[in-house]
C-alpha cells in the first residue's frame, strides 16, 4: 500500500502548534521518524492513523484516508500509542486482544485463532485474564503493539514501540517487526533510540516544530552537527563512542563495530 | 545528611493482596555509596522494590510485606517521618495531580500542601524548573505537554521539596536524546543519594556507585558496575554499549571489559 501526503497542514486550536507537510509519498519498508519531544512526530502518526482530521491530504491508495478506511478496511492501518493508558481499556489481556479484530469484523473463529497465537508470541498467555492496567509497563507496551500486530495490517504505525520496553521485550518487538518487513509490509514508526535506529533503518525521517527538515541516510544526519544541534538530537552512542576513541570512519552499529574490528 | 547515606534491607519479602506470587523475595542488600542504580527484566520487582521504601506498597497499595529496612541505622517508619522522601512513577501523567491550570501550579502542588509561603514557593519553583529546562512551559497546561515534557514535569514536582532521598523509576523513558542527556548530567551534579531504576545502562555504569540487579522478586547481584558487568552473564538483561563496543574490538582494563565511554577511552588509549 502507498500513502501519499499532500499540503498537509493541521492546527492544535489549544496551542496554536501546527504541523505543515507540502509533499511525501510512503512506500512499503521502515519508516522511522526522529525529533525532539513536541516537534509534531505523534501528531503526523495521528493523521496517518485517521485519529486527527487530515481531510484529503492523506491519500491511501489514491483514496482520502477516511474514506479507505471506512470501506471495510479498518484493518489495512493499525496503529499502537505511545502511552499504554491511552490505549488500553478492555477488562482482560485477552479481550484488548481480540478488541480491533471486532471491530474490523473479522470471523470469531479467525480472532480466537489469532489472539492465541499473540498470547503465546509476546508472552502474555499466563496474563490472559489479567486487567491489562496490572502488567507491568513493560508488559503493557508490548500488549498495545500486539494489539496492533494482530491485525496484520499493511500499515503498522507505532508511537514509540521501544519505550519502556524490558531488554527481551525490546528484542521480542525488533524481531518481530523485521519479520513484517520481510513480507513487505510498512511500519512506520517514531522512536527516540538511536542506536536501535542506527542498527535497524536505513533511511531517517527528522522533524522539527511541526515540519520535516531531513529525510536520508543515519550516517549523514549523525555526520551532521548543524543539523543535529538544529533538530535537537544527538547520534547513536556506537557513533559518540567511536569518535571518542578515535574510531575512523564513525561506526553506525555493533555490527559494523565487528566488521571493523576484523577489518583492522 | 546527603553525605552519609546507608540502607541496609533485611530478608524483605513483599506480596501484594490477590496475588499469589511474591514481589519480592527474601531481598537482603546494604547500600555502598549514595547514588544506586537498580536493573532487570520487568515483573522483577524493581518498581515494587521503591514503592516499598517510598511507603506506598503496603499503605496506598494494599500489600503485605516482611523483613526489615533501615536508613542511617534508622527504622524506615522512623526516618521517613523526620525526611522528605520523593518518588518519581514510572508513569509521569499519573504523577501530576490533574488538579493544576499551568506547569508552575502543578509545581507548586506540594508546597502549598506542606504551608509555604508564596515567596518560598516561587522562588523553589523557579529552581526546579530552571534545573529542568522548564522555565519556558511554566504558563502552560499540563495536558497539554508532550510525554517527554511530561516526564521533566513530574520529575520537577519531585524535586521542588528538596527531598533528603530520590527513588526514581525508570525517569528518561519517555525524553528525546538531549533530554536524557541533560537529565543524567543533571542528575551527576545532584547531592541527594538516590535510588535509579533505568534501562540507560551506559548512563548508569557512569553514574552509580553501586547496581542491583533484580529478576523475578529476587536480588541476584549488588556490586560495582564494573563487577556486575564482569560477572552477569544473563540472556533478559542487556549490557552497556561500551561494554559491547569493547568486546568486538577486544579492548581490555585491568583483564575486564570497560563499562563506559571513560573507560573505553582508557582502554584505547592503553592500547595505542
Amino acid at each position: 500500500m502507498q500513502i501519499k501526503i499532500k499540503s498537509l497542514h493541521y492546527i492544535y486550536p489549544e496551542t496554536n502548534f501546527s504541523l505543515d507537510i507540502p509533499d511525501l509519498t510512503l512506500s512499503p519498508g521502515l519508516i522511522c521518524l526522529v525529533g525532539q519531544n513536541g516537534s509534531g512526530k505523534s501528531t503526523l502518526l495521528k493523521l496517518l492513523a485517521d485519529l486527527l482530521p487530515a481531510g484529503d491530504a492523506i491519500k491511501a491508495d489514491g483514496q482520502a484516508l477516511s474514506e479507505y478506511l471506512a470501506s471495510g478496511r479498518l484493518s489495512k492501518i493499525a496503529y499502537a500509542f505511545q502511552d499504554p493508558n491511552d490505549q488500553l481499556f478492555n477488562s482482560s489481556v485477552e479481550k484488548e486482544l481480540a478488541w480491533s479484530m471486532k471491530q474490523a469484523k473479522l470471523p470469531e473463529a479467525e480472532i480466537a485463532r489469532r489472539t492465541e497465537a499473540a498470547l503465546k508470541e509476546f508472552g502474555l498467555a499466563e496474563f490472559r485474564d489479567l486487567n491489562p492496567y496490572d502488567l507491568s509497563l513493560s508488559g503493557k507496551k508490548l500488549l498495545t503493539i500486539a494489539s496492533a500486530l494482530v491485525l496484520d495490517p499493511e500499515v503498522c504505525l507505532l508511537d514509540e514501540p521501544l519505550m519502556s520496553l524490558d531488554y527481551p521485550g525490546r528484542c521480542l518487538v525488533t524481531r518481530l517487526l523485521k519479520k513484517r518487513l520481510a513480507r513487505g509490509k510498512t511500519v512506520i514508526m517514531i522512536t527516540h533510540d538511536m542506536d536501535w535506529l542506527a542498527e535497524n533503518c536505513q533511511e531517517v525521517y527528522a522533524m522539527s516544530q511541526g515540519q520535516l527538515v531531513y529525510h536520508g541516510p543515519v550516517h549523514q544526519l549523525f555526520s551532521d552537527q548543524e543539523l543535529l544541534g538544529r533538530l535537537g538530537l544527538l547520534p547513536a552512542k556506537t557513533w559518540q563512542l567511536s569518535q571518542l576513541i578515535g574510531l575512523k570512519p564513525e561506526v553506525l552499529s555493533l555490527k559494523q563495530t565487528g566488521l571493523l574490528a576484523k577489518i583492522s | 545528611m546527603s553525605n552519609n547515606f546507608q540502607l541496609t534491607i533485611s530478608q524483605l519479602s513483599l506480596r501484594y493482596l490477590g496475588f499469589e506470587n511474591l514481589a519480592l523475595e527474601n531481598i537482603s542488600a546494604q547500600s555502598r555509596g549514595k547514588r544506586i542504580g537498580i536493573i532487570g527484566p520487568s515483573h522483577a520487582g524493581k518498581s515494587s522494590l521503591l514503592a516499598l521504601l517510598a511507603g506506598i506498597a503496603g499503605k496506598m497499595i494494599p500489600a503485605k510485606f516482611s523483613g526489615s529496612v533501615r536508613i542511617n541505622g534508622e527504622e524506615l517508619e522512623a526516618w521517613r517521618s523526620q525526611h522528605e522522601i520523593a518518588l518519581l512513577l514510572q508513569d509521569p501523567a499519573s504523577q501530576l495531580s490533574g488538579l493544576a491550570d499551568t506547569v508552575y501550579d502543578e509545581l507548586a502542588f506540594s508546597l502549598l500542601n506542606q504551608g509555604k509561603s508564596d515567596e518560598e514557593i516561587e522562588s523553589a519553583v523557579k529552581r526546579a524548573a530552571d534545573q529542568l529546562d522548564l522555565t519556558n512551559l511554566l504558563d502552560q497546561s499540563p495536558n497539554q505537554l508532550s510525554g517527554g515534557q511530561t516526564q521533566r514535569v513530574a520529575i520537577a514536582t519531585a524535586l521542588v521539596t528538596e527531598p533528603d532521598l530520590l527513588l526514581l523509576d525508570d525517569p528518561t523513558s519517555q525524553m528525546d536524546p538531549l533530554g536524557r542527556q541533560h537529565f543524567f548530567s543533571w542528575l551527576e551534579k545532584l547531592s541527594c543519594p538516590f535510588l535509579l531504576i533505568s534501562n540507560e545502562l551506559d548512563d548508569l555504569a557512569d553514574l552509580c556507585d553501586q547496581i542491583w540487579v533484580l529478576k523475578d522478586g529476587r536480588l541476584l547481584m549488588a556490586d560495582s558496575p564494573q563487577e556486575i558487568f564482569r560477572q552477569l552473564d544473563d540472556p533478559a538483561i542487556d549490557k552497556p554499549v561500551a561494554w559491547k563496543m569493547a568486546k568486538k574490538l577486544k579492548l581490555k582494563l585491568d583483564g575486564r571489559y570497560p563499562v563506559n565511554a571513560h573507560e573505553l577511552k582508557e582502554a584505547a588509549e592503553n592500547a595505542n
